[in-house]
């Protein structure tokens, strides 16, 4: 039962398992002394682009907020700067707002990244890799590339689509952003149009590491495309779909640029913060208020990371132990 | 585990026009028209005139409306944008663009690659402290880490240099993750064990064993983050304040929308260029060409079979 | 597992914050820019310019070969705050500022002022201060002390369409009640007409700045004074729904790109000296010798004229430098403010700075674009004393809340009283949430 052990095998083998080798004392040693080696470089990298900004903006964000007509607020605050942006007239808004966004975007962009990869994959060759091609190619349109793409799609007077944003009796581009409920379907399909291609590209990536002899074992037990996909590709990439949910999720929470931009379009007609993250920048940089800031950073990667961890465990992204 | 003999040409593709299949190619092409329609449009724009764009004519997407002179006209705008002090700046941004996307990348892979082998088949302290802080990076908002990476760059008096902005870019959580995944699906230990038995050192058996069975994940780590570091919007506009010369391309384009009387028409009487739709289309779809560049070279490594059967093979 | 799995996360955490902690004693505090040491670079000046301002750096760098200069470029679209978050950062570092910098909006001068970044221009060059009269100047009068110098007045007057108003028979109203009528009447006789436009961030000042609509009124350094329910914003207000309900108005804002339209439906409108060139001209490219300038109107008892005020950029020069640097900073100031080759040669707006307005005016005269150019030209410069001084630039955007409310609100298809109702919601929300202490009365 080939199938078995190579499952077994690739699902295996997550760190601080694997008890069989607690072997030699010297191995070990080695191993510890090479995996730090391997890690060095990275290492040096997250303590500059990581490690050091989050825990700068952690440990701001226990300082007492100051506004410009205050700036002499300043020293350990304790949770003062959470209370701030808690309280804002616009915190529980900015939520709903990008939660409205999530929750159209978020399952569209799962099935559909998850369902073209299945695709691309079933069809090998030239015309897979041309398809995959051309799912790709909205993304090389990224920020604000992308946003004049959208300029070009949303403004009725000159979009390929007029004809259906007429028929929605919007005739100014300030009209189609503005209508309410528009703007989150809008940036839904933004993201969308964005994102698809590179986590087609991903996970697509990840259907590739599936060892051929599964494949083969599988065919070979009779299955049809359609059960191989379901049955068998679909459970050997869990932990790329997981990822893929992750990263999204985390990506969709900390909406910034399109709804920025999208504001500078309409000539303002859009509330300037939206999202959360739009709120915590105001916070920063137009309320000069740099602890406001990070609080609401960490309470938005709380909730991340909490709606995360369902996604982490339920995908055995990091996990120790495999079904 | 003999396998790898026999490689049936594709696995689970029946070499048939069944419904399934016709079902498939149906779809995809429908799908892929979907996508291409705006993009089509869009591009046509980059290739029109002014006037035609702005009246609106040009028939199906425009596309009757392309002209050599339009593009001309477009081009020599887009070159000419800058000012006394600085130049030609859009080309300049285009090589300030290259520099950081290449560097960076170039970084994300030295970096990503044996970390994340390292954190997938190795065993050491604070394992999985670095996953979830490696996590913790990727879900923080990028509006706060502004304020102290540039007191970072500050410290080291580098703001407005190329430099630090390329090696931050380096730092690429993202790849870390997916080399991770990458070895956790497709190294198995048994590998590694039978290596050492062998009498590798641990290094060794990275550079020997783990980097030939990974060209995909080498090519999707180099891609993602060339296309992130090309994109990027936030870490030029925070740490290459002191020069419009000194930018890249994305902060550049959304001078060219700020600079625009469709955007700003105060500039309208100010500005001796100006820049309308087919400008900004130009300057935009030029800007993609790397990122369409460097995806076709990667794709030639997103095959499939480069796992456990060609190492043993 | 789970269990270790989240204490693992809350060690991770916990150790981030140490790192933070540890940090926290060789970083400085992230704000308290106002106080600080001046710098001084030998000489070379950096200035930060919008779009439209870019030609007068160039003609400062023709000007004065000998003083190097580093032009930047910095986005001006509406809504757009990075400059703002630029100088958060520089005011974090506690370097890095430029030397002189055209606010991308007026707003910008509130913060810019109360970071301690702009030097005070009485003391640093009081002879320029001088040189302009004081309404044309008063919003750069901020804790006592001249903070900015302005580079065009941009004072509202009555806009009209002299071809359709002799077409059509009317007469140009004087008053605001006489525009109202005439506004209600024009879209009656000829619907799609329009009669002012309510989509920009500028269209609060051509109204509430004109009628003294405490929305901007500041009571000390800390409190501000904001009652839409006074008479003086009731009378703006409902003459605004009037005729938003007989459709004498365009939803757009005189900047959208569909303007350009509505833009050639244009009756008459209140609206800035600089309309004629930048809008009217350049933009909308209404036909020549068509479009008029009325001297502005007046309230109910009122014997004078009151009207708004739309942008007229601000410039800033830096309090962190000294000796050759801001020897030559004063240089460019002195140039950017009054200097002919910039102000008469080649901006767009009338001159803020006394000196130059005849200069410009005469220039402008050779255009000869207006229905009768002398008469409109002749409105220009006294405009500027119907505009109530009393407002002041705050740490608020007004414009940016009327254009996220009301532009949005009527866009969408609602009522103007419900968007009126949004917009003082949000402006008292949003004057508090920048620190201000918020009264209904003085």
């Amino acid at each position: 039962m080939t199938t078995n052990t190579v499952q077994a095998r690739v699902g295996a083998g997550a760190p601080s398992r694997a008890p069989h080798r607690r072997a030699h004392p010297l191995m070990r040693r080695r191993e510890v002394a090479g995996a730090w080696t391997l890690m060095f470089p990275y290492i040096v990298l997250l303590l500059i682009g990581g490690v050091i900004p989050i825990g700068y903006a952690l440990w701001v964000s226990f300082q007492k907020s100051p506004t410009l007509l205050e700036p002499d607020l300043t020293g350990f605050g304790g949770l003062a700067a959470y209370a701030k942006a808690f309280t804002d007239f616009r915190f529980a808004q900015s939520f709903i707002d990008i939660f409205s966004v999530l929750i159209i975007w978020m399952p569209v962009m799962i099935i559909a990244v998850v369902g073209l990869a299945l695709l691309v994959h079933a069809s090998p060759g030239r015309f897979g890799s041309i398809m995959r091609f051309i799912y790709y190619i909205p993304g090389a349109l990224g920020g604000v590339a992308n946003l004049m793409l959208w300029v070009y799609l949303l403004n009725p007077s000159q979009s390929p689509i007029s004809g259906f944003l007429h028929a929605l009796g919007l005739t100014t581009i300030k009209q189609v952003v503005a209508t309410p409920g528009d703007l989150a379907v809008i940036l839904s399909a933004m993201l969308l149009l964005q994102g698809l291609g590179q986590w087609v590209v991903t996970v697509n990536g990840g259907l590739n590491s599936i060892p051929d002899e599964i494949l083969e074992a599988a065919s070979l037990d009779g299955a049809n495309a359609w059960q191989l996909a379901w049955r068998v590709k679909l459970p050997m990439i869990r932990q790329w779909i997981g990822y893929t949910a992750l990263l999204n999720l985390a990506y969709g929470f900390q909406l910034f640029l399109e709804p920025y931009l999208l504001n500078q379009v309409a000539s303002g007609a859009l509330p300037s913060e939206y999202t959360p993250t739009q709120l915590g920048y105001w916070f920063a940089f137009v309320g000069h208020d740099f602890p406001s800031a990070a609080a609401m950073s960490v309470i938005i990667v709380i909730i991340t990371l909490a709606i995360g961890l369902i996604v982490v465990f339920r995908s055995g992204l990091f996990s120790v132990e495999e079904h | 585990m003999s396998a790898t003999t026999v490689r049936p040409a594709r696995v689970g593709t029946v070499r048939r026009w069944d419904a399934g299949r016709i079902a498939r190619v149906v779809f995809m092409t429908f799908v892929a028209l979907v996508f291409l329609y705006p993009l089509v449009g869009f591009f046509t724009v980059a290739l029109r005139s002014d006037a035609g764009v702005a009246g609106g004519t040009g028939g199906f997407l425009g596309l009757g409306g392309i002209s050599w002179e339009g593009i001309q006209h477009s081009w020599s705008a887009i070159v000419a944008y800058g000012g006394l002090d600085t130049p030609h700046v859009y080309l300049t941004w285009l090589g300030n663009t290259v520099f950081v996307a290449v560097v960076g990348g170039v970084l994300a892979l030295l970096a990503a690659l044996p970390s994340g082998y390292a954190l997938a088949r190795l065993q050491f302290r604070f394992q999985r402290t670095i996953l979830i802080v490696t996590l913790l990076a990727m879900v923080m908002p990028n509006t706060v880490l502004v304020i102290p990476l540039f007191l970072e760059v500050n410290a080291v008096n580098a703001v407005g240099e190329l430099w630090p902005v390329a090696i931050i870019m380096g730092f690429f959580p993202f790849g870390v993750y997916l080399s991770y995944i990458h070895f956790r699906t497709a190294m198995p230990h048994e590998l590694i064990e039978a290596a050492r038995i062998d009498g590798l050192g641990e290094i060794a058996i990275f550079l020997r064993i783990a980097l030939p069975i990974s060209k995909q994940a080498v090519a999707l780590v180099a891609f993602f983050s060339f296309v992130a570091n090309w994109t990027n919007f936030f870490l030029p506009l925070a740490l290459l304040t002191s020069s419009f010369g000194t930018q890249t391309i994305s902060v550049g384009i959304q001078s060219l929308i700020s600079s625009s009387p469709l955007f700003n028409p105060t500039a309208a009487a100010g500005t001796p260029i100006k820049l309308y739709m087919p400008e900004l289309a130009l300057a935009t779809a030029i800007s993609t060409i790397p990122l369409l560049i460097v995806f076709i070279v990667a794709q030639r490594f997103l095959i499939r079979g480069q796992t456990v059967g060609a190492v043993k093979g | 597992m789970k269990t270790r799995k989240l204490l693992s996360v809350t060690t991770t955490v916990a150790a981030i914050a140490m790192v933070g902690l540890a940090l926290s004693g060789c970083t400085s505090s992230t704000k308290g820019a106002s106080t600080g040491t001046q710098t001084d670079s030998g000489g070379k000046i950096t200035v930060w310019v919008d779009a439209p301002r870019v030609p007068a750096a160039d003609a400062f760098k023709k000007a004065h070969p000998e003083i190097p200069i580093n032009i930047v470029q910095i986005d001006s679209t509406v809504g757009a705050t990075t400059t703002e978050q630029h100088f958060a950062q520089f005011d974090a570092a506690k370097k890095g500022w430029p030397d002189a910098i055209f606010f991308p909006s007026n707003d910008d001068i509130a913060w810019a002022a109360k970071t301690g970044y702009t030097a005070n221009m009485s003391k640093l060059t009081p002879d320029l201060v001088a040189g302009y009269t004081k309404p044309v100047l008063a919003q750069c009068f901020i804790d006592g002390k001249y903070q900015c110098l302005r580079n065009d007045a941009a004072p509202d007057v009555l806009w009209y369409n002299a071809t359709l108003f002799k077409q059509w028979g009317y007469t140009v109203p004087t008053t605001w009640a006489d525009y109202q009528s005439l506004a209600v009447k024009i879209a009656t006789e000829h619907p799609g007409y329009i009669s002012g436009f309510t989509g920009d961030a500028y269209a609060p000042n051509r109204y509430l700045w004109a009628s003294d609509c405490p929305t901007n009124d500041q009571v000390n350094a800390t409190t501000v004074h904001i009652n839409l329910a006074d008479p003086k914003c009731t009378r703006a207000s409902d003459m605004l729904s009037t005729l938003v309900g007989a459709k004498a108005l365009s939803t757009d804002g005189i900047f959208d790109a569909d303007a350009t339209v509505a833009g050639q439906k244009l009756v008459m409108s209140p609206g800035a000296v600089w309309w004629g060139n930048y809008l009217f001209e350049q933009t909308w490219k209404l036909p020549k010798g068509s479009m008029q300038a009325a001297p502005g109107l007046s309230w109910p008892g009122a014997s004078s004229a009151q009207m708004g005020d739309e942008g007229g950029g601000l410039w800033g020069f830096s309090s962190h430098i000294k000796g050759k640097e801001l020897k030559n900073t004063e240089v460019f100031a002195k140039f950017v403010a009054s200097d002919p080759a910039w102000q008469v040669d080649l901006t767009t707006g009338l001159p803020a700075f006394t000196a130059q307005q005849q200069p410009w005016l005469t220039k402008q005269a050779g255009d000869d674009f207006y229905a009768d150019t002398t008469a409109t030209l002749a409105t220009f410069a006294p405009a500027i004393a119907t505009v109530p001084t009393d407002y002041a630039y705050l740490l608020y955007d007004t414009g940016g809340e009327w254009t996220s409310t009301i532009a949005k609100d009527l866009a969408g298809g609602k009522s103007f009283s419900d968007a009126w109702t949004d917009f003082g919601t949000d402006l008292t929300a949003k004057a508090k949430a920048a620190g201000y202490t918020v009264v209904t009365s003085k």
